[in-house]
């Protein structure tokens, strides 16, 4: 059966709100490969909402690419793979039900906050926040709960509160009124509800609450006010996710049934590859996961011990609206004047056709802006998490993007410096990208195949754009902030020299190494190589090469007036 | 092969439309039933809370508050009417609390009771000119309909069902001055709307609705508080209306149309052997609209099926097509900006 596990051809699917992307994996010379790949929008045409069509559309593109059958008359994958038809093993992840509607019950502002931090890792958006401990009447708290329950109808009720060894009588009050107004909910299914607060309270929130509808206890989130417990309630939100919110749609029980691997959401997926990219390189610092979508926002950070995410559904390419009100935004990051109007305009019509793509290098320059602004906005609010999975300056190994916008932008270098801009990494980094958006169809096929998934990855999905180094601080202007050395590994020695607020690129083919002797200014640190500003670095190339990026850390927003540093950065970074 | 994104433009289409409301109520209507747009196909009732401290009130323990109730969980009250009294010991000591609202005893519990009153009602309309094919439970129902159908991009999420007036050519910019008092109860189609005055006049003379190809994009905000529907057919900026569309509104003038805001539709009731006078037969040929770029809006005929990769001026390399325009310009489009017609 093992033996099977890992000699079968693999069709997997990754199911986004706008486009469904298939992936045939099969082996080649005794080694998996990506075969081929097709997509088509998940739901075809306005008024007909059925994801099935955009699966079978995906894959109908496959068979005519690689002139084989894969789906049988039913319109599901063929399995197993007979006579050169079908395929052995099927996986999927999703991401394009709506997401977990989250109604929170806190006992005060802190555990709110955990709570806000822990559902922002998962496909949800806050339905009504309530902090027991805040100042209000308890009639006035009752009438703002129902009003709550009814106008946003929440499919999730998340309690939290009360860390470990606390008295548990205000968490039990909280959930007293909680079952008084309960059974007021109008809609017709009752929406479970997550305990995940002191754990000596469960015996009496069971007696309470579990009468009335599906109730599931979690670690506690905050069992003491310097730890947070996101893990155990991420698991069990991708399980309502998975259950509520996909079968409010369809009935997929069918397709279930043909899956060779249990469905997976789209970011449980892709946070398997981030912690598995960890893994499989042995880093120490951790790697960072970015995908700008046309529906959601996704960052993941992963180091050997930990992950993080954050993901936002009102700040996607969809839902830039944010920036219709803020144009100076945009222009901030253009090398041009340009009017709020067009800004506006090409703003708008991504929302509404975010598959499209910008035929001028205006329209290029504005998306890159417009991406800049979404990142800084998603990571703005997850920083200081972040911050705590990577150190405070939040130095990592490797940056991987994914995903239409970020995954596919034509001039990498300009990749690399919309997230030197908007996240302001510092240290060295590998720098990848994901340009066919594979990682989390590989994250579904990880349970069943993991020799296919670490071949593919490394062979088909990521393709590296070199190494990033970016000392934090700051050197006086004009000064050489960055002196490097640098040994290639055919033996080619060059010296660079950086200015002070200048990016240079020095080329590095895919494949290839070289050994970096670097002596940074006063005032400029890279941590944790330097010593006294000395640093001895090896890196790898890539499309884009070496980058070393001696504008320092924290890096100033540019205004309007230094339009002219812009385009110079533009022009250094535009390979 | 890239795939196309695809658009209905279609002069005759069966067109299936799921109506629902925002949480359950009574559906008033029958599978197999006739209905009119602006028919009320399902109702539920807005509800309202009032919290009342009683126990508190009366001096009670929370536990044995249910005693001195007059009033039991399902049970109407009136405004002014008694809900709880205690009786003490002398006759001046009787406490009586008295419902501020009148509504319905929904719960009651730790020394609390929910009055539960009603704030009207919220009414589901049909919204186009149909058949009810299916009924959803507590919620709404699915409506047939025959007509033309033309899809949109965008709606400022407000329906309306009207008369069709083509008010300028399909390139040309709805103007205030273009508007007339005889525009009232019209649905309005126009190239672009470029003006935040067109839209204001528009509402006061109490238009139907307006159909554009585009509107100017800082008018976003303005179009989403009219009072009446908005739907683009192409966008933002100043993007003409596509042809095919156009066409399909000046044949089906003086029509029944309904706009539907999700997904944005425009639904022509035209009789169904499609020999109504002057109305337009369906189109044949393969026929694209460019969504994006410096053609958008334009209709055209791609002059071979392959696609063949372009490297634009981005520097993005995508799948192209060589495209003859109705104006008879051949030009190169990527797919990934292109939508098929379905006709």
């Amino acid at each position: 059966m093992v033996e099977r596990m890992i000699a079968g051809s693999i069709l997997a699917l990754d199911w986004g709100s706008s486009r469904t992307k298939a992936f045939l994996l099969d082996r080649v010379d005794g080694n998996y490969r990506l075969i081929a790949t097709g997509w088509a929008p998940t739901f075809g045409r306005a008024l007909e909402y059925d994801p099935l069509k955009g699966l079978q559309e995906a894959v109908s593109r496959i068979e005519k690419a690689v002139g084989r059958r894969l789906m049988g008359e039913e319109g599901l994958p063929l399995i197993p793979e007979r006579e050169m038809e079908g395929v052995d093993f099927f996986t999927a992840s999703v991401s394009f039900p709506s997401p977990l509607k989250v109604m929170l019950m806190s006992l005060s502002k802190i555990s709110l906050e955990a709570a806000r931090k822990a559902i922002s890792s998962y496909y949800t958006v806050e339905a009504g926040s309530f902090s027991f401990l805040e100042e209000e009447s308890r009639s006035a708290r009752v009438e703002r709960l129902l009003r709550t329950l009814s106008e946003n109808m929440p499919d999730l009720i998340l309690i939290t509160g009360g860390t470990e060894g606390s008295n548990i009588e205000p968490i039990v009050e909280m959930a007293q009124m909680l079952s008084l107004v309960y059974p007021l909910y109008p809609g017709l299914g009752k929406p479970p509800i997550i305990f995940a607060g002191n754990s000596a309270a469960r015996g009496a929130i069971e007696e309470t609450l579990g009468p009335l509808t599906q109730l599931r206890f979690v670690d506690n989130l905050l069992p003491t006010l310097e730890e947070q417990n996101i893990g155990p309630l991420f698991k069990e939100l991708e399980d309502l996710y998975l259950q509520l919110k996909l079968s409010e749609l369809y009935d997929l029980s069918y397709l279930r049934s043909t899956l060779s691997a249990p469905l997976t959401s789209s970011l449980s997926a892709f946070t398997l590859m981030i912690r598995y990219l960890c893994s499989l390189y042995g880093f120490e610092r951790g790697v960072l996961g970015i995908d700008v979508g046309g529906t959601y926002t996704t960052i993941v950070g992963a180091t050997k011990d930990n992950f993080f995410s954050t993901i936002r559904s009102d700040l996607a390419l969809n839902h830039a609206d944010f920036l219709l009100y803020e144009p100076e935004r945009v222009a901030r990051w253009l090398p041009y004047e340009t009017n709020p109007e067009k800004i506006a305009e090409i703003v708008l019509e991504k929302s509404l056709r975010p598959e499209s793509i910008p035929v001028t290098k205006e329209e290029l320059m504005v998306e890159g802006a417009v991406i800049r602004e979404i990142l800084m906005e998603a990571f703005s609010t997850a920083r200081e998490a972040f911050k705590g999975l990577f150190g405070p300056e939040l130095a990592v190994d490797m940056v991987v993007v994914t995903g239409g916008a970020l995954g596919s932008f034509p001039v990498k270098g300009w990749v690399a410096l919309m997230l030197l801009d908007s996240l302001q990494l510092s240290g060295v980094m590998m720098l990848a990208v994901d340009k066919l958006g594979l990682c989390s169809a590989l994250g579904s096929i990880a349970p069943l195949n993991p020799v296919a998934v670490s071949q593919v990855l490394e062979r088909d999905a990521l393709i590296p754009l070199g190494t990033i180094i970016a000392p934090s601080g700051s050197a006086p202007e004009r000064a050489i902030a960055i002196r490097a050395t640098i040994s290639f590994d055919d033996g080619r020695v060059l010296e660079a020299e950086v200015k002070a607020g200048s990016i240079e690129i020095i080329p590095l083919a895919p494949g290839r190494k070289a050994s970096l002797e670097i002596s940074l200014s006063k005032g400029m640190s890279l941590e944790p190589s330097e010593r006294k500003g000395q640093a001895k670095i090896e890196v790898r190339g890539g499309l884009i090469g070496i980058v070393l990026d001696a504008r320092g850390r924290p890096l100033p927003l540019p205004s309007p007036q230094q339009r002219s540093k812009i385009q110079k950065w533009l022009w250094e970074m535009e390979t | 092969m890239n795939f196309m994104r695809s658009v209905r433009i279609s002069p005759f289409s069966l067109i299936r439309v799921e109506r629902r409301l925002p949480f359950p109520g009574e559906v008033l209507v029958q599978p197999g039933e006739s209905v009119e747009p602006s028919q009320t196909i399902a109702v539920a009732e807005k509800r309202g809370w009032v919290c009342l401290e009683v126990a508190k009130e009366l001096g009670v323990k929370a536990e044995e508050l249910e005693r001195f109730l007059k009033k039991k969980p399902g049970e109407k009250i009136e405004a002014g009417e008694e809900l709880a009294s205690r009786k003490g010991v002398l006759p001046f000591t009787y406490v009586s609390y008295v419902s501020p609202v009148s509504g319905r005893v929904a719960a009651v519990g730790m020394g609390m009771v929910i009055l539960e009153t009603s704030s009207g009602n919220i009414e589901l309309k049909a919204g186009l000119k149909g058949i009810v094919s299916e009924i959803i439970p507590y919620y709404g129902a699915i409506i047939e309909s025959k007509g033309a159908l033309v899809e949109g991009v965008w709606s400022n999420n407000k329906e309306k069902e009207g008369i069709v007036k083509v008010a300028t050519d399909k390139d040309k910019a709805l103007t205030p001055e273009a508007l007339r008092t005889a525009d009232r109860g019209f649905i309005l189609i126009c190239g672009t709307v470029q003006d935040e005055s067109t839209l204001s006049k528009a509402a006061d003379l109490q238009v139907s609705g307006i159909v554009a190809g585009s509107l100017k994009a800082t008018l976003r905000d303005k179009a989403l508080s009219m009072p009446y529907p908005i739907i683009l057919t192409e966008g933002f900026g100043e993007a003409p209306m596509n042809s095919s569309a156009f066409e399909l509104f000046r044949s089906g003038e003086n029509y029944e149309v309904a706009l539907l805001a999700s997904p944005p539709s425009i639904v022509i009731s035209v009789p169904e052997d499609l020999l109504a006078p002057g109305f337009i037969r369906k189109e044949s040929g393969f026929k694209v609209k460019v969504g994006r770029g410096p053609y958008k809006g334009l209709v055209g005929e791609p002059l071979e099926r392959e696609q063949r990769e372009l490297l634009l001026e981005s520097g993005y390399v995508a799948p192209a097509m060589l495209i003859r325009l109705e104006e008879g310009v051949e030009v190169k489009v990527p797919v990934a900006n292109l939508e098929a017609i379905e006709s």
